[in-house]
This record gives C-alpha cells, structure tokens and sequence, in this order.
C-alpha cells in the first residue's frame, strides 16, 4: 500500500511540475514533447504490428529492390523475413531485446550480429541495422527539446531537438525531428554526428491509410554525403495491434517463417 | 711532366714504411666508409623489403577512388593484355591479383568483423611472407575452396584448423555474400590487429563468395628496385589509363616512409662524422710526412730547384699515395662487404625481439649495390685532394734557411 501511494504522489508531483513549468512557456498550448514523440512512435509502430515493406536502394548507376515482411511486438521484438529478390528469398533477420540474429538459408547458418554492427548498413541500404531494428529507441534513449514550430510538406509541425542520454547505446550527437502537431507524423529527421555535422537525412510521404490508420507510408533516406544515394522504404501493407506471442519471435520461427 | 711522376714515384720507395703507413690510412678510410654505407643502404632496402613485404607490396593498381572508400564498387577489372603488359616490364619481377572486402566471421553465438582477402595462393606467396607466416596447418592451393584465418580471430571464435568458419556479408552490389569455409590454416601476424580481422582466400572463391566474377579490388606489384619507384609507377599511370591509379607503398604507409627518411637523415650525420675522422686522419699522417721531409725539401730549394716544381712532384707523390689507398681499400672492402652480405650481423636483446615481432628478421644486413664503393672511392679521394693542399702550401711558403736547420 505504501509503495503504491508514493507512486501515486509522484505521478501527482511529476504532473504539478509539469503543469508548473511548461506553462509560462507555451502559456495556450499544454505542450508535452515527450508526449509528441510517444505518439509519433506509437503511430509507426503501434502495440504490435505486421506489415509488408519495399525497399528501394537507388545508387547513381543501378537500383536494387527488397521485399520483405515484417513482424513487431513493442520495442523489444522485431521479425524481417526477406521474400525479393529470389536470391535473397528465406534470410530473416530477428531482434530480441538487445540480440540481433541474421538468419541464411542458403548456408544452413544463424549469425548472431554484434553491437558493433548496429551502425552498418541493412542489406546494403542507407539504413543502417538500428535504423531498421530500432534498437535505440527515440522514446527511451533520448532527451527531448521544443525547439520551434514549423510549416512542412504543408502541415504545421513540431521542430524537437533529441540529445542521447548519457547512458544510452546511441551514436548520433543529435537528431532533429520534425512531427505534425495534428496527426504525429514523423515527416522529417535530420541526424548529425558527435561534431556537429549533418550525416543523414530522413523524409515521411505519402500520406496514406494502412489498417484505418493515416501515416506517412514512404521514407526516404538520404545520406548527405553520397550523391546519387538513397533508399526508399515504402510500407506497403500494415496491420497494427494485432495478437502475437513473443515466442513467435525466435530462432526456430525465423527458419520456418514463409 | 714525365720526370715529376718518376721523381715522385722515387720519392715513393725511398721511404716505404712512410708511404704505406699514409696509404694505410687512406686505404682503412675507404674500407670503413664503404663498410658502413653498406650497412645503412643494407638496412633501409631490407626495411623497405620487409614493409612491403608485409602486406602492400611495392605498389598498387586500384579504381582512383578505392583507398579513399574502400568498397567493391570501386573496383577494377583490368584486361588481360594490361596485365601481360605490365608483367612484361623488365623491372617488375611479380604482379598478383586481390580482391579485399569486408566480411562478418561467425561460429556458434560469437560473430566477429573480418577483412576477407581473396588472393592468387600460387602467386601471393612470392609477393609477401604470407607462408613463413603459418603458424598451423597448411597453405592454399590454387581455387582452394578453404581460408587461412589469423589465429586470434580464430581463438576468438573458438575454431582451429579443419574447422568450419561462416562468413556472411554484403557482396558486389549488396548481394548477400555468405559461406561456409573450411578452415585450411592459421596465420600468425606479427600485429595482432591483423591476427584478429585477416581471412585470406582463394581469388576464385572469394569472387564467388561476393558475386563479384572478374573483379579485383587491386594488382599488387613487386619491383627490382625502390629507387624506380616513381618512375615505374608514372609508367604503369600512364599505360592502365585514367580508370586506374597507382598506389606506391610511400602513399600507403606514409608512416613507415617518414621514419625511413629520418633514419636516413641521421644516417648522413654519423657518415659526415665517419668523413670527419678520416680526413683528419689522412691530413695527419701528410703533416708528419712534409715535418719528416722539411730538410729534404730546404735542399732541394737551395740547389735551386723551382717551388712550383717541388709542388708538382710532392702533389703527385699525394696522387700516389691516394690511389694506392683508395684501390686497395676498394678492393678489401669488396670482400667484407660480400662476406656480410651472405652472414648478416645476428642483432641481439630487446632491438632483436621487437623486430622478430614485426616478423623482421634480427639482422644487420648489408648492401652490395655498387654505388656504395664507387661513391666513398670517390667521396675520400676527393678527401685526399682537399688534404694535398696542406703540402702546397706549406712548400710556397717555406723559408730555405728554417727548412735547412730543421
């Protein structure tokens, strides 16, 4: 009972607090950035999810094109099964809280990917593993800032700076982010290394409804030093909060997953 | 003219001992020089043998853009008639294929990063100590199916030799690269930044491992000579063309170069010192000579015999005596020089176990290039000419009647 009770002033307090400081600075709006990115979060992602993506890799001379389905429950468990291009048909790719797994069929082998590869590329594309696994999470591993409101592809968006915290996994020095204040739509992230230096950018179009749910159905990444590079994520079927056990995430799945 | 070289030579053996003992000093001034030039040029060519040899090779044909971003992207795929070409340049002695890219080793839940080179096992073997650098099991053989692995990176991922190794990765255009390899031998670099990350392979395999048929990353050359270095790499430029560049092993290990080229610069010090010592040496020895002589060369001026006269035969007794030192030291040294070329000085203590660690071998080697005799021939005969002046001068200005009394 006791336990409980401090909780509960400490929501109480926390609230106060908030209330207390966030309005003399935004005195009309009551404006929680936590709460933004929360929601643009859970827009993309929802409690659960199954989907089928496209990814485009466009590079100056050539394009190639992967076709995948895709599987997540919460933050913690993430499922790619590769159905395109035929050569690549069967690998999967699993993220179970911290352990990344690479599935290969055509060798008959399950490779564990080491954190160390958490910043390389997915499959050649300009995502890179975490970009794609999500494991860092912009909810959980960063500090959060209002810092302005602007006008983009036509909506009226938050701008919000995210900073690591400290203790968090996270190579970015920082990444900007822009949200739309009337649906949470992730349209725009800007990603900029320790030095200041902007590395990539990430764009949100086509505005679309998948499973009764309007969000930006295409992403667009932009390294910006590469010219003639980027890829294309592109959600073709998206199902959110459906039932799924998190014993579908492991490694006797990946292999029979079709 | 005739009669000063006569006289002179006269002079010569009317007091043997004097004359050998101030060849002597000549001669063992050449013989040192020539020793020690030896040496050092010895040195920096089996230092830069050894750089080279370690991984780069002398130099490097690659995409213009490789060393920058090291991707398969940047590759190259030079035609056979370039490669014949280049292999028929007299002063190339080995040109081998590779093709290097990057690759993630795995075994059970271990994964570990590996640079996978794929090489010509025949050819890659003349290039660099590769075989000397086996600790277990055996080489490659041509279109081997299975890798060498450095032995920490095998530790690492608790394999040994005849096991399998799993290598994944992105291949030539992001196709998924991934195989099984049976493990054929371990390498042990004398870097341990090496012994964890390098996976060497058939060229075959490894084009087949990446998709990437045909293409090279680079063709690594060896050559006779560094000093036709720029020379043979301008050369190479200009026949392979604008899609392909040169890469000397100075631009790839700029390092290695700068601590070459300051061990060199240190090296002309202790030689100026070594230079030093010699003239004063042979300028000793023609001091006592013309003291020995003063009453010898009062007479001779007193009956009447002109100074200039005196000079002429006195420099070519100088001349003489420098020829006589220099060719008898030049060829002494031959010998000495040969003798360590073919029994390097074993170094020993800590100097020894750092350059056996960097897979040197720890000996003082020596060089029988030939311009380490003709120069110091030259350099102390020039020497001699300086020191012939001290008999000239001391001639004009020499007083009859004080050289009489002396």
């Amino acid at each position: 009972m006791k336990k409980v009770s401090y909780s509960l002033m400490a929501i109480a307090l926390s609230t106060l607090c908030m209330i207390g400081i966030s309005h003399p600075i935004q005195a009309q709006e009551n404006i929680d950035v936590n709460e933004i990115v929360d929601k643009a979060d859970q827009k993309m992602r929802g409690k659960s999810s199954k989907g089928t993506m496209r990814m485009t890799i466009v590079r100056p001379n050539w394009t190639r094109t992967i076709e995948m389905k895709n599987w997540s429950k919460g933050d913690e468990y993430f499922m790619v099964y590769i159905t395109a291009p035929a050569k690549e048909k069967g690998q999967a790719f699993l993220k179970r809280k911290n352990e990344m797994w690479h599935w290969l069929p055509s060798i008959d082998r399950m490779v564990k990917l080491p954190p160390s590869m958490m910043m390389q590329s997915w499959m050649g594309s300009d995502f890179t593993n975490d970009d794609l696994m999500k494991e860092s999470s912009i909810v959980k591993d960063y500090n959060k800032e209002l810092i302005g409101e602007e006008k983009i592809e036509g909506f009226d968006a938050y701008k919000i700076k995210l900073t690591p915290k400290p203790e968090a996994a996270v190579v970015w020095g920082k990444i900007i982010i822009w949200i739309t204040k009337a649906n949470y739509y992730q349209m725009k992230a800007d990603y900029y290394d320790e030095f200041g230096t902007l590395v990539q950018t990430m764009k949100g179009s086509e505005i679309e409804t998948l499973d009764n749910r309007k969000l930006p159905t295409k992403m667009t990444m932009i390294p910006s030093d590469k010219e003639g590079h980027k890829t294309i994520l592109k959600f073709v079927e998206m199902d959110f909060n459906i039932p799924i056990e998190t014993s579908f995430f492991s490694q006797q799945k990946m292999k029979r997953i079709h | 003219m005739k009669m000063y070289v006569k006289f002179a030579w006269r002079n010569l053996w009317r007091n043997k001992r004097r004359t050998i003992i101030t060849a002597a000093s000549i001669f063992f001034g050449v013989i040192f020089s020539a020793v020690m030039s030896s040496m050092q040029e010895g040195t920096y060519s089996s230092n830069i043998e050894n750089i080279v040899r370690f991984y780069t090779g002398y130099a490097q044909l690659q995409h213009p853009d490789y060393w920058d971003e090291k991707t398969m992207e940047h590759h190259i795929a030079p035609s056979d008639s370039l490669v014949e070409e280049i292999k028929s340049d007299p002063r190339i002695t080995h040109v081998t294929p590779r093709l290097e890219s990057f690759a993630l080793a795995s075994h059970g839940d271990a994964t570990k990063v590996a640079n996978v080179v794929g090489m010509a096992p025949e050819q890659e073997k003349d290039v660099t100590n590769i075989l000397s650098n086996i600790s277990k099991g055996s080489y490659l053989e041509k279109g081997d199916k299975g890798v060498l692995v450095g032995k920490l990176l095998a530790k690492n991922l608790g394999l040994g030799v005849g096991d399998t190794i799993t290598l994944t990765g992105q291949g030539y255009r992001y196709a998924t690269a991934a195989g099984l390899f049976p493990i054929r031998g371990l390498i042990d670099f004398p870097s341990p930044e090496l012994n964890k990350t390098f996976i060497y392979m058939s060229l075959q395999e490894c084009q087949r491992f990446y998709t990437a048929p045909g293409l090279l990353t680079s063709l690594v050359l060896m050559i006779k000579d560094n000093d036709k270095l720029e020379a043979i790499s301008r050369d190479i430029n200009q026949k392979a063309g604008e899609a392909y560049t040169v890469m000397t092993w100075k631009d790839m290990q700029p390092a290695l170069d700068q601590q070459i080229q300051s061990d060199r610069a240190s090296g002309v010090i202790f030689k100026a010192i070594l230079y030093m010592i010699i003239f004063f040496g042979i300028l000793g020895t023609i001091m006592m000579m013309i003291a020995e002589r003063r009453r010898e060369l009062g007479v001779m001026m007193a009956v009447g015999m002109k100074r200039f006269r005196l000079a002429a035969v006195i420099l070519a007794e100088t001349l003489f005596i420098g020829l006589l030192g220099v060719v008898a030291g030049l060829v002494s040294s031959i010998p000495i020089n040969l003798y360590f070329y073919h029994n390097p000085i074993p170094l020993k203590g800590e100097a020894a176990e750092a350059m056996a660690q960097y897979g040197w071998e720890p000996y003082m080697f020596f060089s029988m290039v030939p311009e380490v005799f003709w120069k110091q021939a030259i350099t102390v005969f020039i020497l001699v000419l300086v020191v012939s002046i001290y008999p000239m001068v001391t001639i004009f200005r020499m007083k009859e009647i004080d050289a009489l009394r002396a």
